[in-house]
């Protein structure tokens, strides 16, 4: 079990002629036993485990599936209230409970759908995709308006004077009339525009009117006799 | 508890004899090591030098979308791609198997038994690390982060680490009587960890995929735990193995290296969720994550201390010894890197820098800063005994210290404060997407300028090791080191070391 040097003289020999690495070599690592130091376990650990528990506990939504961070706001009462406010509205539409304007709304299908392409501030990206703040386009026909969106653009138009020539994709297969409705209300009175609203109906009529349109283009949309 | 005493089962043998024995025993354990440990360590550096020239590619990149941009293999998705793999896999991980098994093979005082099957297992890793990085640049990567080997390259890994893993087995199961030391529990756990790692994500994630939404969780469960569970245990291991070695000192408190061991084990396994704040998960999944990124000072304070209430008093060793120094580098980045990821797993200030440049530097800090350098320190104090021969060149090992060290300050500073200013604007939304690009500019082009620092200092390190290898004659007793030792600080009983 044991290497008794006396044993392997030969290889002693090597050891010191050859191996001069091992020989200056420290001896291998210990460890003392010094005990953790009383700030440590009273000023980092014991802190640290308390912040962990508390935060644990008041951050993790009840520990249920389907409650999401939203600052400490209950995602669950938050849809349970959306609920109640759509049932009451069934009812009696003005109904003072409801908390989101169409233009509210219409902003965060903005945020989710349009700003990828058209950027937050509505200024588009030069030479990809063309603004919607300070354009004729947006504030003009709210039917045109609505059909782009419904079923897309392609081919050069100009807007503001500059030519453009790209691609905007269907959108009315994604969305509801009223989600167009309420992002074209937000687009027409968002950036120092100042086109008055869109209502779901309009976006509604034009949905039947041209069922299942392919994509417009520049002339298309002059000669649908708008 | 009482204190076990490792030397009290040896106390028969008079100190003379005992130094004796403990010579014989690494001096098998060394030339058992010799031909698998090389060869891991050997095709490390080659895969360091290969990731760091491509990686320097998609940098250039970055600020210059046309450079070589013609050739499909040369495409950005490819080369970051083939960066990241061939750091984590190439390097990392082959230079984390060498330098594991190693000190394990030295503290488990047994030498490493089928050495010629582990040898052929080092190839046979290389093997899976060559076609996998193959697979990716002719388009084969299967699009999961840190997950993009194809499917073909994974049975050579799985081969070959099956032989990594029986050995270490082997070794702690043949370990002579004694106390056991903390980078024998760090570096065992590590070979455990990280097959369990990856081949539960690769069977949940590529060979029979879980549902979509569940994925992104199984990801980056994956991907972190690869640094937190096994670069990480590999490099702590390494590092409280050469401390104590280099400068002669045991380390300060068993029970900091044994708290600091289980709570990294405890804690850092949910690391994982808090790339996904903002995401569509449950509360409690990313809270339990913030948590304990942030209990992770726990372990991290705990080691620090142990670690600098060891070296307390022998600084100036930093001077001479080039392991000591890279080691030392390597020590002080953990610390910062690991106190700046707890505060990043923070809501609100992840808020700030997910999705930015900054936790680019933050994972440059981490896997390089720390991980590499601690391992370039293992390969400078293992080459010399494996090899029987001294490094070739002060001159040479200089070169490798200074341009890494400076080039990666610069690549983490300067990223670091390009991505505050990303993650600003990027906030505030009032910015156009294109001109936030290009206010990161100039922090894009001094990263090119830290990795070019970097790549050179890396082909200082394989030109030092391939003049190693070749030149027979430099056999003498002497460590090539920084400077003469003016004074030996230890009242040691051997001579000072590399």
């Amino acid at each position: 079990m044991k290497n008794r040097p006396g044993s392997e003289k030969g290889e002693d020999l090597d050891v010191r002629e050859v191996h001069g690495q091992l020989l200056r070599e420290k001896s291998e690592p210990r460890e003392m036993f010094h005990a953790a130091p009383s700030w440590l376990k009273h000023g980092i650990y014991a802190p640290l485990t308390i912040w962990a528990l508390i935060y644990l506990l008041s951050a993790s939504g009840g520990f249920k599936w389907n409650e999401y961070y939203e600052g400490f706001r209950s995602t669950v009462k938050m849809a349970e209230m959306e609920k109640l406010n759509s049932e009451e509205n069934g009812s009696s539409p003005e109904s003072p409970a409801t908390p989101m304007s169409l233009r509210d709304e219409g902003k965060t299908v903005y945020q989710n759908v349009c700003s990828a392409c058209h950027q937050p501030n509505g200024k588009g990206l030069p030479g990809a995709f063309p603004p919607l703040a300070g354009v004729d386009w947006v504030a003009g026909d709210e039917r045109r308006l609505a059909l782009i969106v419904l079923h897309g653009l392609m081919g050069p138009i100009t807007v503001n004077g500059e030519t453009w020539n790209s691609v905007m994709p269907p959108q009315g297969a994604n969305l509801t009339d009223r989600e167009i409705a309420a992002a074209l209300s937000y687009v027409r009175s968002e950036w120092g525009n100042n086109a008055p609203e869109v209502l779901p109906e309009t976006v509604g009529k034009m949905r039947a009117e041209f069922k299942d349109h392919a994509p417009w283009t520049n002339e298309a949309l002059t000669a649908s006799d708008l | 508890m009482s204190t076990p005493d490792p030397a009290a089962s040896e106390d028969i043998e008079s100190e003379e004899a005992q130094r004796e024995r403990s010579l014989q025993e690494r001096l098998k354990v060394d030339r058992a090591a010799r031909w698998p440990v090389g060869i891991f360590i050997a095709s490390s550096i080659g895969w360091l030098v290969f990731g760091s020239l491509i990686a320097l590619i998609a940098s250039i990149k970055l600020h210059d979308p046309e450079f070589v941009a013609d050739n499909a293999w040369l495409t950005f998705g490819r080369v970051r791609t083939v960066h990241l793999n061939a750091v984590a896999y190439g390097w990392l991980s082959t230079v984390a198997i060498g330098i594991g098994l190693w000190v394990l093979s030295r503290l488990c005082r047994v030498p490493i038994e089928d050495h010629r099957s582990l040898a052929l297992a080092a190839i046979l890793w290389n093997v899976g690390n060559g076609v996998g990085i193959w697979g990716i640049f002719r388009g084969d990567s299967t699009g999961v982060e840190w997950l993009e080997y194809p499917t073909y390259a994974a049975p050579f890994l799985l081969v070959s680490f099956t032989f990594v893993i029986l050995t270490a087995v082997n070794l702690i199961r043949k370990r002579k009587p004694g106390h056991i030391y903390i980078s024998q529990w760090y570096i065992m756990a590590a070979f455990f960890w990280f097959p369990a790692l990856y081949f539960t994500a690769h069977g949940l994630l590529i060979l029979a995929p879980v549902q979509a939404p569940a994925q992104p969780p199984i990801n980056w469960w994956f991907a972190h735990n690869a640094l937190g569970l096994w670069f990480t245990p590999v490099g702590l291991g390494t590092i409280y193995y050469l401390v104590p070695k280099i400068i002669g000192r045991p380390i300060h408190s068993y029970y900091l290296s044994i708290i600091g061991f289980w709570s990294l084990a405890f804690f850092y396994a949910w690391n994982g969720m808090h790339h996904l704040i903002g995401g569509p998960y449950p509360a409690f999944l990313i809270t339990a994550s913030v948590v304990a990124s942030v209990m992770m000072f726990l372990p991290v304070i705990t080691v620090a201390i142990n670690h600098q209430l060891t070296m307390f008093g022998h600084f100036k060793a930093l001077i001479y010894s080039p392991t000591l120094r890279f080691v030392i580098f390597g020590a002080m980045s953990y610390i910062l890197v690991s106190f700046q990821g707890s505060l990043m797993a923070i809501r609100s200030i992840n808020n700030l820098t997910h999705f930015t440049h900054y936790t680019v530097a933050h994972s440059h800090l981490g896997a390089y800063a720390f991980a590499s350098m601690v391992f370039f320190g293992g390969i400078y104090y293992i080459m010399p005994r494996i090899l029987e021969r001294e490094w070739p060149s002060r001159w040479l090992i200089r070169l490798h210290f200074w341009p890494c060290a400076i080039g990666i300050i610069i690549y983490f500073v300067m990223l670091s404060w390009g991505g505050i200013l990303q993650g600003i604007a990027m906030n505030r939304g009032e910015m156009p997407f294109m001109e936030i690009i290009k206010t990161t500019m100039p922090y894009l082009k001094w990263r090119s300028i830290g990795g070019t620092l970097m790549t050179i200092g890396h082909i200082a390190f394989m030109a030092s090791f391939i003049w190693m290898v070749i030149d027979r004659r430099k056999q003498g007793s002497e460590p090539t080191l920084f400077a003469k030792r003016t004074t030996q600080d230890t009242p040691a009983t051997n001579a000072s070391d590399s």
